[in-house]
């Protein structure tokens, strides 16, 4: 449980004072201190799960558990950089563990090789965050249920090609500090004299805000009825991403699978067709989700991977430490046109 | 053996490779956008390129670095090479993940190669460990593209400048074949951009250096007599208090009776920053400023700028994408990407502007407009203060009764001694006319910019 009281055993060390100087510098020492009393689980070692993993060791979480039932393939090892060269074969979890570690001795890095499905609802309880990557729909809808009653984090987020996205519920009452910047005339401002030589810039003072937000669950989020006027309204300005994962996620819980490139005929022809039924049965024009995407969201595209891991990296990060504003809810890549985007989805 | 063809990039015997490995690449450059160049036909060939051919350089192997090998290598590019002066802090291991810390002291560039080759099999990173200034138009023209993750808006723009003199112009057309494309992303807290830049045809660093962030000065009055931020309390101590009074460093220096007059200040020396951070104590006390810690004392001396893993995760991951798009065709509509974490999440591309008489990229002959009863001193102080030049230390020469004439010059000190007259001399007491051309030097260029000096009455 995080609660805005210091958590105990939190001195800062001087080793890490000097390895995590420079993020120190940018969101202080409290929040640090925080991170280093955090554990968290991250489900889903492929190449979003890797560059998550990387982001909170070195950002220096406590504990971090990688969890992951599948083997190392050929293909799974493509975009992700923690996997030794020759260990197909091997769990993918237990395969990541080594360089994983090694990004950072002071965190302690486990592996753990169960399917989430199998996992009883105490194994979540011990973490102070959740975050699933490659997670069937039933699964995270499952989890988020159980963990943000108690003041779980959660965090769920997977890469389909080109295409990327995370979504974040931090409960009903997440509090939060922010810097916000108190703008101040200074009365010098006209004391320099005729000839102001370079732009001066003084840094504003500071003052930390207290703040909360609130947020609904993953099951919300994704059952947004599109049939009512306002929704069909704001249907223009919604990301195609927040329907290409409703499609991903079909395709997952029908194949048990993702798109694979080895079976792009099929697999194309099968997501065409549920973005048909899908968009239909909420009554929306499948012409929102052209065809194109198709061809662009095979396999997980390694620089994609280290987009949306870091801003999912990041939201972790906030959240642990309580510090900065989290996005509400989800943020959508598009690694073809660079677009990043924020958006809530659910009841406001 | 097989009798028939084989698809080369796939064969698993002769390359490494397995059959779908580049798969996901591929998958990229096989089909037609509504973007593409018409010239440009999509096809196998050009993902072999891309695999056996393509060499790329990355300049820096810190925080954009590290990702930028990760991501390029992982992408499928084979042929690499890394450049980076530097050797590893245990500062860098917040987020150059490439290194831990039983390589604090060794350098960037080799350990960062190491790493990649060890885990990515067929990619070859070649490291050097030096400064790009130590390398020529030959080094830089083998590459067909550069990515840069550089630290210095002055690297930059030497880096922008050395592509441009490679550009070969047949009877005033540019010939494509010489253009390098550059790669340019920067990062500063949660905050960070890439851009796309093709040396004579898009915007290049200097047509927008205005876009950069002022360098945080404060005024000198607020420093010397109304200090009202421990920032203030700080650069008294550095700026004024330092030079007076050096001789309190400690007593070991004194004893062996070394000249101590211009011992200058060593952010990474604790025992300096120590004294500085006393000093700064004593004036926040002297005027009730609370704030002065040893971190921010650091902070300050060294110009410390706050770095986290993420948004170099972030940034060098729109790095090839738009590398790809710069190489294979995608026509180049929207060239800057800007990234901001700070307030929710903010991207934003769009695309910079060409500066019609940039000092760089233009080929505009430069201007410099003075009355003949002008300082030297004047035009120094242009070329440095001028948002568009800002020059760091220019070395000013012109051709004289024949001969060359350095005219000033501060980076070699005999030479800035002697010269150093001449900056009270107005151009007409030097001998210049109108219409000459003054050439000048700098750090910010590895070419001579020459300038028109007309006079105004």
């Amino acid at each position: 449980m995080i609660d805005m009281i210091e958590k105990e055993d939190n001195v800062i060390t001087e080793e890490e004072a000097a390895q995590y100087d420079r993020q120190i510098r940018l969101w202080g020492l409290e929040a640090q201190k925080r991170l280093r009393g955090s554990r968290v689980l991250l489900v889903g070692l492929r190449g979003l799960g890797a560059e998550v993993a990387k982001n909170l060791i070195l950002a220096g979480v406590k504990g971090l558990t990688l969890l992951d039932h599948e083997q190392v393939t050929e293909e799974s090892r493509r975009a992700q950089f923690l996997i030794p060269v020759d260990a197909d074969g091997q769990n993918q979890a237990q395969a990541s563990l080594e360089r994983a570690q090694f990004l950072n001795p002071m965190v302690d890095v486990k592996a753990d090789t169960d399917q989430v499905e199998n996992k009883s609802d105490s194994f979540f309880l011990q973490f102070d965050a959740v975050c699933l990557t490659g997670c069937s729909r039933d699964v995270m809808v499952r989890v988020d249920q159980l963990c943000s009653s108690r003041n779980i984090k959660v965090f769920c987020g997977d890469i389909f090609g080109y295409h990327g996205y995370m979504f974040s519920d931090l409960g009903p009452e997440h509090h939060f500090v922010e810097e916000k910047v108190k703008i101040v005339k200074s009365s010098d401002e006209t004391n320099d004299g005729p000839k102001v030589k370079k732009p001066k810039v003084d840094p504003n003072e500071t003052t930390m805000v207290k703040k909360m937000a609130s947020f609904c669950s993953l099951k919300e989020a994704l059952e947004v009825d599109w049939t009512s006027e306002e929704a069909k309204a704001s249907l223009k300005r919604t990301p195609p991403g927040y329907f290409l994962l409703h499609v991903l996620l079909k395709f997952r819980t029908d194949k048990g699978r993702d798109p694979h490139p080895g079976s792009y005929a099929e697999d194309s022809c099968l997501l065409l067709q549920i973005r048909d039924d899908l968009l239909e049965a909420v009554d929306v024009n499948p012409e929102l989700l052209p065809d194109s995407f198709v061809s662009t969201c095979f396999s997980e595209m390694a620089p994609v991977c280290a987009v949306v891991g870091g801003v999912l990296g990041q939201e972790i990060v906030k959240a642990l430490s309580q510090r900065d504003a989290p996005h509400r809810n989800f943020f959508f890549f598009d690694g073809l046109k660079g677009s990043g985007v924020v958006d809530y989805f659910g009841n406001k | 053996m097989a009798d028939g063809e084989e698809p080369m990039a796939l064969d698993v015997g002769s390359s490494g490779d397995w059959d779908g490995r580049w798969r996901h690449v591929q998958k990229f450059l096989e089909r037609s956008g509504p973007f593409t160049h018409p010239d440009f036909e999509p096809s196998e060939e050009t993902l072999q390129f891309l695999l056996e051919t393509c060499k790329i350089l990355v300049i820096g192997a810190g925080g954009l670095g590290c990702e930028l090998l990760k991501n390029l290598a992982l992408s499928g590019f084979r042929h690499i090479h890394v450049v980076d002066m530097d050797t590893i802090d245990v500062s860098n291991l917040n987020r150059q993940f490439l290194f831990r810390s039983k390589d604090v002291g060794h350098p960037k560039a080799e350990v960062a190669a190491d790493f990649i080759n060890s885990r990515v099999p067929g990619c070859h990173v070649v490291p050097h460990f030096k400064k790009i200034q130590e390398f020529d138009e030959s080094f830089y023209r083998q590459f067909h593209i550069i990515v840069c993750g550089l630290d210095s808006i002055i690297a930059r723009r030497w880096m922008n400048g050395m592509l441009l003199s490679l550009l070969v112009y047949d009877d005033g057309v540019l010939d494509p074949s010489s253009i390098i494309p550059l790669i340019d992303g920067g990062t500063e807290g949660f905050k960070g951009n890439a851009r796309v830049i093709l040396p004579g045809m898009t915007a290049c660093i200097d047509c927008t250096l205005e876009l950069y962030p002022p360098q945080i000065n404060f005024p000198m009055c607020t420093i010397a007599s109304m200090p009202r931020l421990p920032e203030h309390c700080i650069e008294y101590a550095r700026i004024l208090q330092w030079p007076k009074e050096n001789t309190s460093i400690p007593s070991l220096l004194v004893l062996m009776c070394l000249p101590l007059y211009g011992v200058a200040l060593d952010g990474d020396n604790p025992e300096h920053i120590h004294w500085v951070f006393q000093k700064s104590l004593e004036r926040a006390a002297e005027f009730n400023i609370i704030g002065v810690t040893y971190r921010l004392t650091q902070g300050v001396v060294k110009r410390i700028i706050p770095a986290v893993a993420s948004t170099n995760a972030v940034i060098a991951g729109t790095v090839p994408s738009r590398e790809n798009t710069a190489l294979f065709a995608y026509v180049p509509l929207n060239n800057y990407l800007v990234f901001n974490d700070v307030d929710g999440l903010y991207t934003y591309t769009f695309e910079a502007e060409r500066k019609e008489n940039c000092s760089a990229c233009s080929q505009v002959p430069q201007k410099l407009q003075f009355p003949p009863s002008a300082k030297l001193q004047e035009v120094l102080e242009y070329l440095t203060e001028n948002a568009s030049l800002q020059m760091k230390s220019p070395a000013i020469t012109a051709t004289l009764e024949g001969k060359n004439k350095t005219l000033y010059l501060q980076t070699v000190a005999s030479i800035e001694e002697k010269t150093r007259p001449n900056l009270c001399k107005t151009l007409k007491e030097l001998g210049l006319a109108d219409g000459q051309e003054l050439a000048v030097a700098d750090v910010t260029t590895p070419q001579t910019v020459l300038f028109k000096l007309n006079f105004t009455s």
